[in-house]
């Protein structure tokens, strides 16, 4: 067993003054430059009461300031004030990143102090403009990082590198306060946040999915026979010689020992010798190679088709339409859709992927990831309006594309729709393939009142938000809908068992369109 | 001659005898200088290279040292047997039935001993052969004989990897690879005279100057930070799975005793370290791995910067460069500096890392259309020097540190015995290099102090009220 290389020695020349500086090594590296450089103090503290604050913040606790090494009891205290006010440890607790981000602040303002006394102010209002400056920064920042944290469950990218400034304009624009609505919505969704939660394929559940059997190489348990070659002693078989040895084999014995049988005296050495079995005699190479043949245990391929286990997680494609016939309620919950995913994602640490499909080659592909640019994308994305027509092919295409790309292998899609368009038929055999060969699944969201053959025929499961009306900001200029306004109008759109018994199933339907015989679609058998 | 040879000190007497072994032998300095020192301690050493390499002529040279030393030879075959290293079984004492050897003039009565292709020794030698060399003791008859054993030359050309051959090899605590002369010694080797005559040692070692060296290296003392770095060594070696047996630690500690008494010193130093190599390590490569570790540890290997200390010259560098770029035009909307982490400074900072926050020179990037040089005050810039005067302190203590130990290993060059010229001269280039690349690291720092001095400074209040401005 070999043992891992040892990491290569630091020289010990220099090692006891390079010691001081040890707890650079250990402190993250956007807190080297303000560490080593800050006006306040000397290196060694610094850096010391620098780790020793991280690590406690990331714990969670706050250390009283006479421990505090750095800087100064003089700021130390009122610093940690601030501090406690802001009740900022609380955000800090597993949060590195964020933790880094306030001492680097913390660094930034400190370092102000000389400049503030340069521009005239005695040492002590300098301390204080520091220390306001810290406080007010941080002030600010706390109402935005409540705020990100209720809409994206953590805070992005942990904390680090936020970009603050850019951050702080994101969150006053109008279409963070539509992200914002938004998220409330969906606490009144909790099934759609369970269904996106299950989306994707690359986790098995311990639930067995028996839609799926595959042949997928399984390998049982075996035993069978091997053959393996072993040298073995076989004593005194001639062979080649190898040395000298001590034994009693007078045929083998040196020509030297015979001379003592000449002697009268030594004859008995000879004897005593030969008894003893140490006549020096020359040594056989007595050793013969044999083959064996032994049981042991081998795998062998299972060729039964196994059913495979429900997969969930994995990377999310999602095609929201953003058709005009949306407007109002759909739309908003075609948004809170989107929403729930990015925050699915984002929690899980998963790929998230929307395409927002209107008219023909209308497709917006946004990838939504928490960070700052994406946060952007997403409040803008949310912002708009959706208007447009309803061209389903354009993007159904990229996602079969999108799913043929090993990072997205395991993706599943989700399709926010009003189901109001129609899948052509080259389109519908193309998913059919990918579903067969990729294991694509589709899952519908239909916020509409109907379900159309075209979503019937491109989704696997359906989850029916019928009660969309009732999450729009307006629905003043939509007609007011009712499920028995819809039956004075279109009795047939209505799914009561009557009509089912009565219509064609959607696949039958589907079917006889594709083979053209508009006209002569057999009738449902009335027994099945 | 002779009188005055003997009249000599110790080390002087050493380094002539140093000098009449290497006669007339190419690249065989090293070896030369091992095989002395471990018999000198008591211990003996392999030589294993390919035939020709000069094992013998060596080891033959080695029993001329030492006054009054018995001298045995012996090559040993697949069919030796023991009556040949041994001797013979003493018939005389047999017939009044006592079953010994007639040692005389063999192995149990020689001082020193070269034993060529020793891993033929069959099992019937083997186990005798052990313990003469371990315990220095032979069982003759009914009774264990003392033998005057100082040490064993042993020669092959390669170590057979089987569990008996390895207990032998343990017992020999200095293992030397002897390769062929290299390219550069080959002209040397062709001019050498064709019968070269063994050299004639001047004044020998007597009994009497072997326990005086014993005596004083008795009284030699281990310092602390020799034995940390040999049990560093020790956790080196375990960790990249090379076994070394306690018995071996103790002896390397004798060898080093024996090391430093011969040159008169009253302790070990880290420098003898430098011998370690060939007795801790069975082949070449983990002997050169050994030597890499050893010289790494000691700072000699190549010329180094301290890392840390490097990333502090480097901090202040970089803030020069931030403060210069500075604009004073990064106010946020409510009027505060901007404090924006990672927009800064990619460009600047490769070498003290990632992404460094602090936005004295930050955001400007993307705004450069209008700027205003920021302004530094007198309170700004004292700080910064400050600070840069204190790391400049360091340094000056790194180079003190540095000065000591050139100065030691000049001292211990002087009357070194031991330590091979090479080692010496590249420690030597290497530790200097080291005192350059400290030289540049300061001048970095001074540079960078001039530029915080030169910083656009801020106009001075003239401590009056501006004059109100005129409308006409």
């Amino acid at each position: 067993m070999a043992a891992a290389r040892p990491a290569p020695p630091s020289p010990r020349l220099f090692a006891e003054l390079e010691a001081r500086l040890a707890d650079l090594d250990a402190l993250p590296r956007g807190l080297w430059l303000g560490g080593l450089t800050n006006s306040q103090g000397t290196v060694e503290p610094r850096l010391r009461q620098l780790l020793a604050l991280r690590l406690a913040l990331i714990e969670g606790v706050l250390p009283s300031a006479d421990d505090w090494r750095w800087p100064d009891g003089q700021i130390a205290h009122p610093l940690r004030a601030i501090i406690e006010r802001l009740s900022l440890v609380s955000y800090l607790v597993d949060q590195g990143g964020l933790v880094d981000t306030v001492l680097q602040s913390l660094l930034f303002h400190l370092d102000f102090i000389v400049d503030y006394q340069d521009r005239g102010a005695t040492p002590e209002r300098a301390l204080q403009m520091a220390l306001e400056a810290f406080e007010a920064d941080w002030q600010d920042r706390r109402s935005e990082i409540d705020e990100l944290i209720n809409v994206f469950g953590s805070l992005p990218d942990d904390g680090k590198n936020t970009r603050w400034d850019h951050m702080r304009g994101l969150l006053r624009s109008a279409g963070w306060q539509e992200v914002m609505r938004i998220r409330k919505l969906i606490e009144r969704l909790p099934e759609l946040s369970r269904l996106i939660r299950s989306l994707g394929r690359a986790r098995p559940t311990d639930d067995l999915d028996t839609g799926r059997l595959r042949s997928t190489p399984t390998m049982m348990p075996a035993t069978a026979l091997r053959t393996r070659t072993r040298t073995v002693h076989v004593p005194h078989l001639p062979g080649e010689t190898r040395g000298v040895e001590r034994s009693d084999r007078i045929a083998r014995m040196l020509p030297i020992e015979s001379t003592l049988l000449g002697h009268r005296k030594l004859r008995l050495i000879w004897h005593a010798r030969r008894a003893e079995r140490t006549l020096l005699t020359y040594e056989d190479d007595d050793r013969m190679e044999e083959v064996v043949t032994e049981e042991a245990p081998v795998w062998l391929p299972d060729p039964a088709p196994q059913p495979e286990k429900r997969q969930e997680m994995g990377p999310m494609l999602i095609c929201v339409d953003t058709s005009g016939s949306m407007q109002g309620g759909a739309e908003a919950v075609a948004k809170a859709t989107v929403l729930e995913a990015v925050r699915h994602a984002h929690a899980q640490k998963r790929d998230c992927h929307v395409f927002a499909f209107g008219g023909p080659d209308e497709v917006v592909e946004m990838r939504l990831s928490v960070d700052t640019d994406g946060i952007e994308r997403i409040t803008r994305f949310l912002g708009q309006a959706f208007r447009g027509g309803t061209d389903i092919c354009g993007p159904i295409g990229r996602c079969i594309d999108k799913v043929s790309e090993q990072e997205w292998e395991l993706a599943d899609l989700l399709l926010a729709t009003d189901g109001e368009f129609g899948a052509t038929a080259e389109l519908a055999a193309r998913l059919d393939e990918a579903k067969k060969t990729r294991g694509l699944r589709v899952q519908g969201v239909l916020i509409g009142d109907r379900e159309t053959i075209g979503l019937l025929e491109i989704a696997d499961d359906i989850f029916w938000v019928r009660d969309w009306r009732r999450y729009g900001a307006s629905d003043a200029d939509s007609p007011v809908h009712s499920k028995s306004l819809t039956s004075i109008y279109f009795p047939g759109a209505l799914r009561t068992p009557e009509n089912r018994d009565s219509t064609r199933t959607g696949s039958d339907a589907s079917a006889a369109l594709r083979a053209g015989e508009r006209n002569r679609v057999p009738r449902k058998d009335p027994k099945s | 001659m002779k009188d005055t040879t003997a009249s000599m000190s110790l080390p002087d007497r050493l380094r002539q005898i140093i000098a009449t072994l290497k006669h007339g032998l190419v690249e065989r300095d090293e070896a030369v200088r091992l095989v002395l020192l471990a018999a000198l301690a008591g211990e003996h050493s392999l030589l294993i290279g390919p035939p020709g390499t000069a094992k013998s002529e060596l080891a033959r040279r080695l029993h001329r040292v030492f006054e009054e030393a018995p001298y045995f030879e012996r090559l040993l075959t697949r069919f030796s047997v023991p009556e040949e290293l041994f001797g013979p079984l003493s018939i005389s004492a047999l017939e009044q039935d006592r079953y010994e050897r007639q040692t005389r003039g063999f192995l149990p009565e020689a001082s020193i001993a070269f034993i060529d292709e020793v891993f033929k020794a069959n099992s019937a030698i083997l186990n005798a052969l052990l313990t003469l060399l371990n315990e220095r003791e032979f069982d003759n008859g009914a009774g264990r004989q003392r033998c005057p054993l100082v040490s064993v030359v042993g020669a092959t050309n390669e170590v057979p990897d089987d569990e008996v051959a390895e207990a032998f090899f343990d017992r020999f605590l200095v293992r030397l690879t002897v390769a062929p002369v290299s390219n550069e010694g080959f002209m040397d080797l062709l001019s050498l005279p064709a019968a070269l005559k063994t050299p004639c040692i001047d004044a020998p070692l007597s009994e009497a100057d072997r326990s005086a060296l014993t005596k004083a290296a008795d009284a030699v003392v281990m310092p602390a930070e020799v034995s940390e770095l040999l049990a560093e060594l020790r956790d080196f070696l375990s960790a990249r799975d090379t076994a070394v047996s306690d018995r071996r630690w103790v002896k390397i500690v004798w060898l080093m005793k024996t090391a430093a008494a011969s040159e008169g010193r009253a302790q070990v130093v880290l420098w003898d370290l430098c011998l370690l190599p060939a007795c801790l390590a069975s082949d070449a490569e983990t002997q050169v791995e050994i030597s890499d570790w050893l010289t790494t540890r000691l700072g000699v290997q190549a010329a180094f910067l301290p890392e840390r200390v490097t990333r502090a010259v480097e901090a202040f560098e970089a803030q020069v460069m931030l403060e210069q770029r500075a604009n004073d035009l990064d106010f946020d909307e409510s009027g505060r500096l901007r404090f924006s982490p990672d927009v800064v400074t990619e460009d600047i900072a490769e070498g003290i890392a990632g992404a460094i926050g602090d936005a004295k020179g930050g955001a400007g990037a993307t705004r450069m259309t209008y700027q205003r040089k920021r302004r530094y005050g007198q309170i700004h810039i004292d700080a910064r020097t400050g600070q840069i005067d204190d790391l400049m302190q360091r340094l000056a203590a790194y180079r003190e540190t540095l000065q000591a130990c050139i100065a030691s290993l000049a001292q211990f060059d002087v009357q070194a015995l031991w330590m091979s010229r090479a080692f010496a001269d590249a420690a030597r280039t290497h530790l200097e290099g080291t005192g350059a690349a400290l030289a540049q690291l300061e001048a970095r720092l001074g540079q960078a102090r001039r530029s915080f001095e030169a910083l656009p400074r801020l106009d001075a209040d003239p401590g009056t009220v501006p004059d109100p401005v005129r409308f006409d």
